[in-house]
């Protein structure tokens, strides 16, 4: 289990307890890893379980008693005490099957909600690495997560019919050996034909989430695209789309059921067959006198009451498959590689080796460095013609620098490399002369804070995000009022209680990147980086923002990626980027060139 | 237990008569099938019945003790039985199956087409995790309760009718012994019925709390992760995940006292009877072989009663599934009924090109203020018509109601003199290119084919040269057949604003609404971007929303919108000559642009 241990952010997680490392080598450890997490419950649900069906065996044996005892002319007192045994038994089967119950279901609701833990903690982690649509991530989430859940539900009534089928076995063994022998040759030849049938049925549960998680995916996209949709009237084409593949995921469920009616249907013959053998080969043996009758009677009674727990254990297999199933796709999501490394597991693992490195790291982390940026050689190309565009540039700690960039997916990707959504392919960002590769990603992104172009509101009310990242309502209201956020809150009905939605969409757009930009400012983070913050708001408006913006940050770094000219007027200097090289300059002195001008100019 | 936030106005949830309407329409055409899977269900359960049969005819011959020979008939028989069993528990698990899944498939993609057609704000006003976990967990919840029920119900209601065939054998006093059990199990049945069906709707509410809280987390991962939000976020999802937990709990504690009450009705049934016989025997009125039949058939009954009880359980659960899914489908949009048919041919532009004009328009969100108050204007034909304001005047609102998106609360919009809401699917000749953009995940062809499925390769080259993504599309790994959006390849504002106007060029509608659609333009892409809108409006009437004023500037004509009000119009050298908001606006745009006009 040399699995990556998922790191979190390790200040703004004191709630959970740490649960050791997520067993992602494979499907069946990530299963019963998920399991061990609720020994207690399940060994509590098997022994009630078992208990219960004691306690229901016991019944008609407390009935014969009764009649031999008492109904046969015995006093009222032994009718007294009988019904009194067949009080207890009651109470113990009932309370039993309550308790069982309730322990099993914990075991199933806590099973399913651990996985799912591991597979958000995977997904929403620093790290990052995780490509999946977010329909595809809530169908594992969710479907799969509780079918692994499911299993853990299943498991003391399966652990409770081995046990039954364990004592009939041991009870038909003291009949007659050859009795017994059909029992265990019978429960061997069930179990093995299970598991080679259960093969196709894990393919196609498989397939079945497959086809299920891609119908949720389409359903997920479709609303969430539902204005861009039906701004083209092609809403219908959309649910078309949807019904095909719900169609296709209704076939899918179809193949994966027939598997399972197969497996059923194999459990039922065989357990059919083999009651036909014991009955077949009791009589036999009685017929020849090597068996009384009693016994043949009690003989062929157990052999009818095990066929109840030998289907549990066929119904068992079936979920098991479809549990390994599940937990295949919620171990392919764990296992996804990181986009990036985080120092902190670096450190851990180069400890010894490399203890030059660890102490570099520690000076940077120790030494709160004022917050100065460089770039060194940074290749911001992916393809060919833009492995040209390097940024070579530093940005001095406490000036608000602008970077201007011609190639729009380039100019992308400096946030993200600041954010380190991912690494350069060659070069190296520094802050304060430490490679930001080796500081650990909170470490870094409490730094260096990076507000994404396509930053997204979280669902609650305007005051909730305008106060996300920073808890002093004095910091919180002059960001606010930096960003023009002071402006929505006046503009909207329920001012700063009013819902923003999902994601912000009963904002208008401009209103959405105000808030967005008073979120960061609030934090004031030792650096902060936008990236094209006002593409969404009037000029007037802009104007006014980067000048508020400009004195807010005064001392601090801020670091802009625009070729909005209201923000390149505000910056100290100007780093434009072009293929022939990076020029650092005034805004005002770069106006000069013309292919500047030209960028800035529309 | 209570949401961190003001609870969303989900969408509705239907009553119990709505959804055994929309089950009996749903069953309509399938009586048959449904005839089969009982009668395969009723077979496999009858055949259980062989084993005893034969069992007891193999101890007869011992008895007897008869040649071995007699004990072929058995032993053939229970094998018959065997074989007969597992071909029709197979049938019977197939057909159901067939009945359910399709049944249950039909009822999500309704579920899923009646929501496309609901106005936007109804639908975004739930949140994406309503309707998704609806057609996600409910279904599947459905489904499975329903496969549960049906089969525990035939199994269950067999057992108890053969086994009341053989009540006949019975001294009736001891049936009637047995009667104080009924009263405890219908009450306790009542009880259970009214206690668990608000948990396990509030469990299915939970469940949609806690699909918002993954998809929050999930479509937001670059924010969350460069905020360092990812770990409060993962406890959202982690409480939303235990509150719908705690309902499961919750559920499973009515249902175990539901069953205990139920072993309670047993013993009460079984005493009384044991008591009986104790008198009656005592009293010569019955023998012990009667009393001993008449306690095992009882206690045999019991767990088919039960079985049969528990049905209900599943039912209800299905109920709170089915209830939320047909609730969808209630909600039929006044306008726009939805029509099976493809309705008239795509793409037909009327003969003459109407105007589109808007009259007095009035417009609120929800229960809130009007943010549109008396809005007239009017696009010609082949006219371009800017809308400029501050952010939050209420640009996009109007274009939203411009092109049908929403409905005026008061006055009217109308496109060559018809209201809007009465044209059938306006959006043929009328396309919104919103001010948000959204990639979906698939194809950039899939992406553009949204609009016209029938679109042929070539066209989508084309559409993609106008706007000016070819090169950086031919750039993409697999070309036009990368895969973007969720989980996709990333693509940048720009881009993804310029697959908006390729989706648009492709569907050639007569009249084009462009809101911000390329404020992304930030670069070498905004020239682009303004070519393929300009290549866009070309020869259509146009409405085009924008701060930048390159897109405003050689306009027809010109509004100016301020706090929901059209304050000034004109062209730009009068509303710049005007002064005024205009002209504030056009200064500071053009303030450190000087390579351009002036
Ligand atoms: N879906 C919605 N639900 C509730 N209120 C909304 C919704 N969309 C917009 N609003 C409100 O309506 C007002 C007008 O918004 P609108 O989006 O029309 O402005 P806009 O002029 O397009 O602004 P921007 O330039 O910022 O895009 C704003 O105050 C906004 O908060
Ligand atoms: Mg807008």
């Amino acid at each position: 289990m040399a699995a990556p241990v998922l790191t979190r952010g390790p200040r703004r997680t004191p709630a959970r307890p740490a649960t050791g490392p997520v067993p992602v080598g494979s499907s069946r450890q990530l299963l019963w890893g998920a399991l061990r997490t609720r020994r207690r419950d399940l060994l509590a649900a098997s022994v009630l379980y078992s208990t219960h069906q004691l306690g229901e065996s016991m019944v008609p044996v407390v009935i014969g008693l009764t009649i031999s005892h008492a109904v046969d002319h015995g006093s009222r007192a032994s009718i007294g005490l009988w019904l009194g045994v067949l009080a207890a038994d009651f109470v113990l089967l009932s309370m039993s099957y309550r308790f069982g119950a309730r322990a099993s279901m914990r075991a199933k609701q806590h099973t399913g909600h651990q996985v799912r833990m591991w597979l958000t903690d995977r997904v929403v982690g620093p790290a990052g690495g995780v490509s999946h649509p977010p329909g595809d991530l809530l169908s594992r989430a969710s479907s799969d997560a509780d079918r692994v859940g499911a299993y853990a539900g299943m498991f003391a009534i399966a652990v409770a019919a081995a046990v039954v089928l364990t004592a009939a076995t041991a009870v038909l063994l003291s009949f007659s050996l050859l009795l017994g022998a059909v029992i265990v040759a019978g429960t061997a030849v069930l179990l093995v034909a299970q598991n080679s049938a259960s093969r196709l049925l894990r393919r196609r549960s498989g397939t079945e989430q497959h086809q299920r998680a891609r119908a949720t995916t389409l359903a997920e996209d479709l609303v969430r695209g539902l204005r861009v949709l039906k701004g083209i009237g092609a809403q219908r084409n959309a649910a078309d789309a949807y019904c095909r593949a719900s169609r296709t995921a209704g076939a899918a469920s179809l193949h994966a059921t027939s598997s399972q009616a197969t497996l059923a249907s194999v459990g039922a013959l065989l357990t059919g067959l083999y009651l036909t053998a014991i009955t077949g080969l009791g009589g036999w043996l009685a017929l020849d006198g090597r068996l009384d009758l009693g016994r043949l009677v009690a003989a062929l009674g157990l052999a009818q009451f095990v066929i109840g727990p030998m289907r549990v254990l066929s119904g068992a297999s079936a979920a098991y498959a479809r549990a390994l199933a599940s937990a295949e796709r919620v171990r392919e999501v764990l296992a996804s590689e990181s986009a990036v490394q985080d120092a902190v597991q670096v450190q851990v693992q180069v400890q010894v080796q490399d203890a030059a490195q660890q102490q570099h790291t520690a000076v940077g982390r120790g030494g709160k460095g004022a917050g100065e940026i460089a770039f060194a050689g940074v290749a911001l190309g992916g393809a060919a013609d833009r492995a040209a565009l390097r940024l070579e540039a530093v940005v001095p700690a406490g000036t608000m620098t602008g970077v201007v960039c011609g190639d729009p997916v380039a100019a992308a990707r400096i946030p993200h490399l600041l954010a380190r959504e991912h690494d350069p392919s060659s070069g190296t960002v520094l802050l304060d002369h430490v490679p930001i590769r080796d500081l650990p990603l909170d470490d870094l992104r409490a730094r260096v804070l990076v507000s994404p172009h396509e930053a997204v509101l979280l669902p609650g009310t305007v005051a909730d995000n305008l106060a996300a990242l920073a808890a002093e309502p004095a910091a919180v209201e002059r960001a606010a009022a930096a960003a023009f956020a002071d402006q929505v809150v006046e503009a909207v009905p329920a001012g700063e209680r009013t819902p923003v939605g999902d994601r912000g969409e009963a904002l208008s757009g401009g209103q959405r990147q105000r808030v967005a930009l008073a979120r960061v400012l609030a934090a004031a983070p030792p650096v902060l980086v936008l990236h094209d913050p006002t593409t969404a708001v009037d000029a007037v408006t802009e104007a006014g923002i980067a000048a508020r913006v400009g004195r807010l940050r005064q001392g601090l770094t801020t670091l802009v990626v625009t070729t909005s000219p209201a923000w390149l007027a505000r910056c100290d200097q100007v780093v434009l980027l072009t293929p022939g090289g990076c020029r650092v300059a005034p805004h005002t002195a770069l106006l000069g060139e013309d292919a500047y001008r030209e960028l800035v100019a529309r | 237990m209570s949401a961190p936030h003001a609870q969303p106005a989900l969408l509705p949830v239907a009553t119990g008569r709505q959804v055994r309407d929309y089950l009996r329409t749903l069953l309509r055409g399938r009586r048959l099938l449904l005839a089969g899977t009982v009668a395969a269900m009723a077979a496999q359960s009858a055949l259980a019945l062989a084993g005893p049969v034969a069992i007891g005819r193999a101890t007869q011959a011992v008895v007897d003790h008869r040649s071995s020979a007699a004990l072929a008939g058995p032993v053939a028989l229970l094998a018959a039985a065997a074989l007969a069993a597992a071909a029709t528990g197979w049938a019977a698990t197939v057909l159901l199956a067939r009945l359910v899944l399709p049944a249950i498939a039909r009822l999500r993609e309704d579920a899923v087409t009646t929501v496309v057609e609901l106005p936007v704000d109804a639908v975004e006003a739930g949140g994406t995790g309503d309707l998704v976990s609806r057609v996600s967990g409910d279904v599947e919840l459905v489904s499975d309760a329903a496969s549960g029920a049906l089969g525990s119900f035939v199994g269950s209601a067999l057992a108890i009718v053969s086994a009341l065939a053989g009540l006949a054998a019975l001294d009736w006093r001891f049936a009637v012994a047995a009667l104080p059990a009924v009263p405890i199990q219908a009450g306790t049945l009542r009880w259970y019925l009214r206690t668990s069906r608000p948990i396990y709707a509030a469990g299915r509410i939970a469940d949609g709390r806690r699909a918002s809280a993954l998809l929050t987390g999930f479509t937001a991962l670059p924010t969350l992760r460069a905020l360092r939000l990812g770990a409060s976020q993962q406890q959202r999802i982690g409480a939303a995940s235990a509150d719908s937990m705690e309902y499961e709990f919750r559920a499973t504690r009515a249902a175990t006292r539901f069953f205990g009450r139920l072993n309670l009705a047993e013993f009460t049934g079984l005493g009384a009877i044991l008591l009986v016989a104790f008198l009656l025997v005592r009293s010569g009125q019955a023998d012990v072989g009667a009393a001993t039949t008449a306690a095992l058939f009882f206690a045999g009954l019991f767990d088919p009663i039960n079985a049969l009880l528990g049905v209900f359980d599943s039912m209800q659960q299905a109920g709170a599934g089915l209830r939320r899914l047909v609730g969808i489908t209630t909600v039929r949009p006044a306008a726009a009924p939805p029509d099976p048919d493809p309705g008239p041919d795509p793409g037909r532009r009327p003969p003459t090109e109407p105007s589109l004009a808007a009259d007095d328009v009035r417009f609120g969100y929800g229960p809130g203020p009007d943010v549109l108050h008396g809005v007239s204007l009017r696009v010609e034909p082949g006219q371009r018509l800017a809308v400029v304001g501050t952010t939050g005047s209420g640009k996009s609102t109007l274009a939203s109601l411009l092109a049908g998106l929403r409905e005026p609360g008061a006055g009217s919009v109308t496109f060559g003199g018809a209201a809007l809401t009465a044209l059938d699917l306006p959006q043929r000749h009328i396309a919104l290119v919103t001010q948000e953009t959204h990639v979906f995940a698939g194809s950039v062809a899939d992406n553009l084919r949204l609009g016209r499925p029938g679109a042929g390769d070539a066209e989508i080259r084309a559409a993609l040269a106008a706007v000016g993504a070819t090169a950086w599309v031919d750039a993409l790994p697999d070309g036009a057949g990368t895969a973007i959006g969720g989980g996709g390849h990333p693509l940048t504002a720009g881009q993804a604003q310029q697959l908006a106007l390729a989706r648009v060029r492709l569907l050639d509608p007569s009249v084009v609404i462009l809101d911000e659609a390329t404020a992304e333009a930030g670069s070498d892409a905004a020239r682009a971007l303004d070519h393929a809108a300009a290549a866009l409006v070309e020869g259509r009437s146009a409405v085009v929303v924008a701060h930048r004023f390159t897109q405003v500037v050689d306009a027809d004509a010109i509004v100016v919108l301020e706090q929901g009000r059209v304050t000034a119009h004109g062209t730009h050298d009068q509303l710049r000559s005007a002064g005024g908001a205009y002209a504030s606006l056009w200064r500071a745009w053009s303030q450190g642009r000087p390579a351009d006009e002036d």
